[in-house]
């Protein structure tokens, strides 16, 4: 980046001294057109070189954003995998989605525009006045005076913006909602008869947002206002006075020429930097949060060493070869067993996972196919469904006789029906206990959406779930479940 | 294509200031470098100083000029396009009225609304991201290129070349190209983002089943195509702006090399010489603002032509049920006499209903989705007109009666019931202009509500973005105070089980169904595909 920026500046110089070497050789010494092809030529050569490094800026930036954001990105599910639902229950997965997502895709503004300009001001600028100021110390005096106004106006401006901002922000942001808010009520304004009425309301809610919007935009425009003012009335105030001195010979056409060419040059990083400021603000504030949950979860996991794998089993009595039943009223916490069971909540890796084959109370379906659901993402699994045996069993177990593999089940399950989800959650369980043949088999309201005569095939699998050695626990409050239960454990109130 | 411009075209006369005062910045921009070359050109022949002074003027002048134009610009083309918003909304508004909701097409009709305030909003880019900036280029770059014509017309069209190369080539290349590749990004980062929230939600599963690194080697990868794909972007961007500073460059060496020539042979002054070589730097930095029109009107146009398309419908028949000018007052009985409904989609959906309902009555009307349960509702209350067969209230026919006294005496508590952003009060009011607080809470009280909003903030407490802040029941219960209020002798309750947990849903409408008939004669038409809940009413017809 820095090399790419000081090539890019040398090309800009040479640009800019050979345009003035070309006009004082022909306007002051009155060579002829052929003693400047040397100039023509420097001049193409120095605009190729621009271009490609224009060119080259826009690849490397782009390259260095994403892979810094796909390791920020690999980084924070891994810290969410750390800290596990336990945190995770507290936040909104919506907003941290958010976070991950078009959060850290924010960045790409920040690699993209800010970081380069922010390299140029940093670099490129110095090195510009230096030069102007070797050349021409006069300007270069007037350059160093007048560049550090521009981060004090931006910081004055931004501060006075906010203010007037934030004071209209509220009734702005009811304003803009306004018009989308009463078109998605439309339905509901027509059923109460006011939906004519809205018309007018509309027209005059827009003027009050133009009429306040504009006395936001007012301020806001004059920070873009006062930066280009600033450079403008600079560059104009060095080519006056290059030009007065110009007259009395203190100073050579070639340099003033030069110097006014590149005045520009010297403040549109800085201008651009804070042109660009706040779009990248939002990456930088993004990627904060995702270091902040990083720190969180290297803390946890320094903490909670994991232990050995513990293979003598859960700390419940569920008997293998029993179908145990937990009932009691909701809102108990009789979820919470299970989930305290599993290690679920705690930040700690649990151990005993491969013990147990799990179903929650909500179906938990990942968008993808049926197959995908039951069998995972990652499965080899190629030949024809028929000849997983295992697969066709767990299906007819979960009496899941009326979807195709390949059907999608889509984004939280909403393709299917409540009672498709929860079979297809059942099979997925199922499936688990068939092929590692876990210990455990805990499920969580399996049937409360499932029509009776589906129903009594999955409690008859439960049964022979049982009678081959699993130790099958089922939280319900269904009767059909109870009956066939041979102990039922009742959760009472605490 | 007209048509389309015409829809986000500002009619007042800001938008002409807008465009002047735009030009003018484009023209200052180009004269402060072209009188400052000259100033110092000419300074080098060393004139008395009196000589220059127009030129010092002019330069200060034009150097206030090009910002403060570009000021006044921002500001006059902002309000003219906020003007057109404030006309085209309404507009809009009132032409959607009569198509909501069975014009509109079946699925989540209110993110169809959502996404025409949306486009309706954008239309907005049309004035500001594409029109100004053409006018401000064209207009600069013709009057800059005539400028150096009527001076050096060899190096004019060197340079009336590199203008049209970079307008019609450099800037549309990059732009066809990101299209490309700005599309294959959006399926990448949807794909992205729908693997990550799966992830988010079902961590637990994902944990518990071993699945979870199977996961994120899933999501790097989707990563990594996303990548190739940045980079793809960023390559066609690059070569968009590399191809325009190429014929920045090669403009300046037009100019420059014909600007020599003639000074070299005497035909021009060498004062000018600075200015020819100057001069196109300066325009093509006014073309910069030329680079994201492309894409702008692409946006434009996608959403122009979903609203001229709206602009142009035609109501159908079935959306223009008949009113007459009779007040509907009191209400004893309704009557539907084997009515047919087409919907506006074609193909008929109700096929000879009958039924009577009379005050005080309860009436449950099951059947499986698609059997046209909410067809029945909509007609109802009288938002799609009958095929065939009659309709009658207090024993006479329904198109006697004014549309204002029907909407008065039906109503209609919707599947997904619309919670306006605001408070308690705000979305109550709808029904009843004039309310008082005690009228709310009595309403409030009678629907189950009381408790939980004087917990809150009473009547203040704000309901959130689509009633986020409550749950589904709750925005059933709203729903139905609001039908309460307004005090309708007829109200059809459709689905309103559809948001609310199984176990809870009979519970709810029976709770519903007593705070609606107390005190009250009403009667009530109970809509849904759960047969069991049939048992709460007192006559059922299935579809």
């Amino acid at each position: 980046m820095v090399a790419l920026a000081t090539l890019g500046t040398s090309a800009t110089v040479v640009f800019a001294w050979q345009l003035s070497a070309l006009v004082t050789k022909i306007f002051i010494l009155g060579n002829s057109i052929g003693d400047v092809y040397f100039q023509l030529m420097t001049i193409s050569i120095a605009g190729l070189v621009k271009a490609a490094v224009i060119w080259a800026q826009e690849l490397l930036s782009s390259r260095a954003a994403t892979s810094v954001k796909i390791e920020l990105r690999s980084k924070f599910y891994l810290a969410i995998k750390t800290l596990r639902s336990g945190w995770l229950n507290n936040q909104s997965a919506a907003e941290l989605n958010l976070l991950a997502t078009t959060g850290l895709d924010s960045l790409d503004s920040y690699f993209a525009k800010f970081l380069p300009q922010l390299v140029y001001a940093v670099l490129v600028t110095p090195l510009l006045v230096i030069l102007i100021w070797l050349q021409d110390a006069a300007s270069g005096v007037a350059l160093v005076a007048t560049l550090p106004l521009i981060p004090v106006f931006m910081i004055l401006i931004g501060w006075a913006t906010n203010n007037a901002q934030e004071k209209q922000l509220d009734s702005l942001t009811r304003l803009t909602q306004h018009f989308l808010e009463v078109l998605r009520g439309l339905t509901t304004l027509r059923i109460f008869g006011r939906a004519e009425v809205q018309v007018k309301t509309i027209t005059s809610a827009s003027e009050q947002y133009r009429v306040r919007t504009m006395k936001v935009l007012r301020i806001t425009f004059l920070s873009g206002f006062a930066l280009e003012l600033l450079s403008s009335l600079s560059v104009a105030l060095i080519a006056v006075s290059i030009g007065l001195r110009l007259v009395n010979d203190e100073i050579s056409l070639l340099v003033g020429l030069f110097v006014l060419i590149l005045a520009p040059e010297v403040y549109l990083p800085v201008r651009q930097v804070g042109a660009q400021f706040h779009a990248a603000a939002e990456g930088v504030t993004a990627s904060k949060k995702v270091l902040d949950i990083l720190d969180l979860a290297s803390e946890v996991s320094r903490a909670g060493a994991s232990n050995n794998p513990d293979y003598e089993g859960l700390d419940c009595d569920f008997e293998a070869g029993k179908l145990t039943v937990i009932t009691g009223p909701s809102g108990i916490g009789k979820s919470t067993i299970f989930r305290n069971l599993l290690g679920l909540d705690s930040p700690v890796q649990s151990q005993k996972l491969h013990l147990v084959s799990w179903m929650p109370q909500q179906a938990s379906l990942l968008s993808g196919t049926v197959l995908q659901n039951i069998l995972g993402f990652d499965s080899s699994f190629n030949e024809p469904a028929v000849e997983n045996k295992a697969l066709v069993l767990a299906m007819q177990m979960a009496a899941l006789d009326d979807l195709q593999l390949q059907d999608q089940v889509g984004v939280d399950a909403s393709q299917v029906s409540g009672g498709q989800a929860q079979r297809i959650s059942l099979a997925r369980a199922f499936y688990r206990a068939l092929t590692l043949g876990t210990p455990y088999l805990l499920l969580d309201e399996p049937i409360s959406a499932i029509d009776s005569v589906r129903a009594s095939v999955v409690v008859t699998s439960l049964k022979s779930f049982a009678a081959n050695g699993t130790a099958v626990a089922v939280i319900s409050h269904q009767e059909q479940l109870i009956r066939a239960a041979e102990r039922v454990i009742e959760v009472a109130d605490v | 294509m007209f048509n389309l411009i015409k829809l986000g075209l500002p009619k007042s006369k800001t938008f002409g200031v807008g465009l002047l005062v735009s030009v003018l910045q484009g023209l200052s921009a180009v004269a402060l470098l072209a009188t400052s070359a000259w100033l110092i050109s000419r300074a080098a022949e060393h004139p008395p100083v009196m000589y220059l002074m127009i030129a010092v003027v002019g330069v200060r002048g034009f150097a206030l000029g090009r910002s403060a134009f570009r000021y006044a610009e921002r500001i006059f083309l902002h309000d003219a396009a906020f003007r057109m918003l404030s006309t085209t909304r309404p507009r809009i508004f009132r032409k959607l009225i009569p198509f909501a909701p069975a014009g509109l097409g079946f699925e989540s009709r209110g993110d169809i609304l959502t996404k025409i305030g949306a486009d309706t909003d954008s239309l907005q880019n049309l004035p500001l991201r594409v029109i100004a900036p053409l006018v401000q280029a064209g207009v600069v770059a013709l009057l800059t290129v005539l400028g150096v014509a009527v001076l050096l017309p060899s190096a004019a069209i060197i340079f009336l070349l590199t203008v049209l190369t970079a307008a019609f080539i450099a800037l549309p290349i990059s732009s066809a190209v990101s299209k490309q590749a700005e599309r294959k990004q959006a399926d990448t980062l949807a794909k992205h983002a729908s693997k990550s929230l799966d992830y988010m939600e079902h961590l637990d599963i994902l944990v518990a089943y071993g699945w979870i690194d199977s996961a994120l080697r899933e999501l790097k990868k989707i990563d990594e195509v996303s990548l190739v794909h940045a980079k793809q972007k960023a390559l066609s961007a690059g070569v968009g702006q590399a191809l325009f500073s190429i014929t920045a460059t090669l403009a300046t060496i037009g100019t420059s090399y014909f600007g020599a020539q003639s000074v070299s042979q005497g035909s021009q002054p060498g004062v000018m010489l600075a200015v020819f070589v100057l001069v196109p730097l300066a325009l093509f930095d006014v073309f910069l603002t030329l680079q994201p029109v492309m894409n702008s009107w692409r946006i434009y146009k996608a959403s122009a032509m979903r609203i001229s398309e709206i602009e142009t419908r035609n109501i159908p028949d079935v959306l223009k049920p008949g009113f007459g000018t009779k007040t509907l007052s009191g209400f004893t009985s309704l009557e539907l006499n084997d009515i047919s409904i087409a919907y506006p989609t074609g193909g008929a959906v109700l096929d000879r209903v009958s039924f009577k309902l009379s005050a005080g009555e309860t009436l449950a009307i099951t059947g499986p989705s698609g059997s046209g349960k909410s067809t029945l509702a909509l007609a109802l209350v009288r938002f799609l007109s009958l095929q065939s067969g009659s309709y009658l209230i207090n024993g006479k026919l329904v198109d006697e009666y004014s549309e204002d006294s029907i909407h008065r005496t039906i109503g209609l508590v919707e599947q997904n019931p619309n919670v306006f952003l605001g408070n308690v009060r705000d979305n109550l009011l709808l029904a009843k202009q004039d309310a008082t607080d005690a009228e709310i809470w009595k309403v409030l009280q009678k629907v189950g509500l009381h408790e939980i909003f004087s917990l809150r903030q009473g009547l203040t407490t704000e309901l959130g973005d689509r009633g986020v802040l409550i749950s589904g029941g709750e925005a059933q219960r709203l729903a139905l105070a609001r039908a309460l209020l307004a005090d309708f002798s007829v109200i059809i309750l459709d689905e309103p089980t559809a948001n609310v947990d199984q176990i809870y849903g009979f519970q709810l409408v029976s709770e519903l169904l007593t705070a609606a008939k107390e005190e009250s004669n009403r009667a009530i038409v109970l809509i849904t595909h759960d047969s069991n809940l049939s048992s709460l009413a007192n006559q059922q017809i299935s579809l």
